[in-house]
């Protein structure tokens, strides 16, 4: 992946396995917060291998991935990165995969079917008030 | 007795209403508000700044640990106690390390807010 020049700026980090997917939510978010760099991780390894030189304000975690799911990575994520939020997204809407979430250190639970509707203030909750001006 | 302002957040619009109910009756509470999300619960503590604030853990988009960790970096925070549909140890102890006073199941309320209200409607510290 070619380096892209950093927008000064928080960056938002999208771990979800769907590129279709990922991408589709990569450009939600990036004109909602034009001021912060949004990229994208296809597995909880990748994200938290990159998690160290990107110290990501936020985290837009998938609960399915392929190998470590998303609340392990979670709980990982947190541990390595206590200051940095992460909004769990994802197809199960179950209380139990809320609570899970929440007890591994998420911010905040946006179901996919919400995802137009309930991503963007979701986020906007977790950031910096200089990262919500366009 | 101090006249107390509360706050309620909880995503369930009938659990809201039921607890409001509770303790708006209770000696000491002047004003019950309710917010239907962390989100709105902002806006309203920025209002009213409420002394108590009983909120879900388990809510849709911002849970209540994340509205807790935010109230904390206000100036004058209020108290939070935390409301749970289960009584585990571990939603406990998550509650009472981001700041929470109490973590409460949902189902023990109707006997722990009489109580509660009464201890913070007591002479200031």
């Amino acid at each position: 992946m070619a380096k892209e020049e950093k927008p000064p700026g928080a960056t938002v980090l999208i771990v979800e396995d769907h590129a279709p997917t990922r991408e589709m939510v990569r450009l939600l978010l990036s004109r909602a917060f034009p001021a912060c760099h949004v990229v994208g991780a296809e597995s909880a390894e990748q994200a938290l291998e990159q998690c160290a030189s990107l110290n990501p304000r936020v985290v837009v975690m998938d609960i399915s991935l392929p190998g470590m799911d998303g609340i392990e990575a979670t709980r990982r994520l947190k541990a390595l990165l206590p200051d940095t939020r992460v909004v769990m997204h994802s197809s199960h809407d179950e209380p139990i995969y809320r609570d899970a979430g929440t007890l591994a250190g998420a911010s905040a639970f946006v179901a996919k079917s919400r995802t137009y509707s309930d991503l963007v203030p979701a986020i906007a909750g977790l950031l910096p008030p200089a990262m919500l001006r366009t | 007795m101090s006249h107390l302002n509360v706050l309620v957040v909880d995503d369930n619009p009938q659990f809201l209403k039921a607890v409001r109910q509770m303790i708006a009756g209770l000696p000491g509470v002047d004003r019950v508000d309710c917010a239907n999300s962390a989100a709105e619960a902002l806006v309203r503590i920025g209002k009213s700044s409420p002394h108590l604030v009983l909120t879900d853990l388990s809510m849709p988009n911002m849970n209540g640990l994340e509205l807790i960790r935010s109230l904390r970096a206000a100036p004058a925070p209020p108290r939070v106690v935390m409301m749970t549909l289960h009584d585990s140890p571990a939603h406990r102890a998550a509650a009472l390390r981001m700041g929470a006073e109490e973590c409460v199941a949902k189902h023990e309320l109707g006997v722990v807010l009489p109580e509660l209200i009464a201890s913070l409607a007591g002479p200031a510290r």
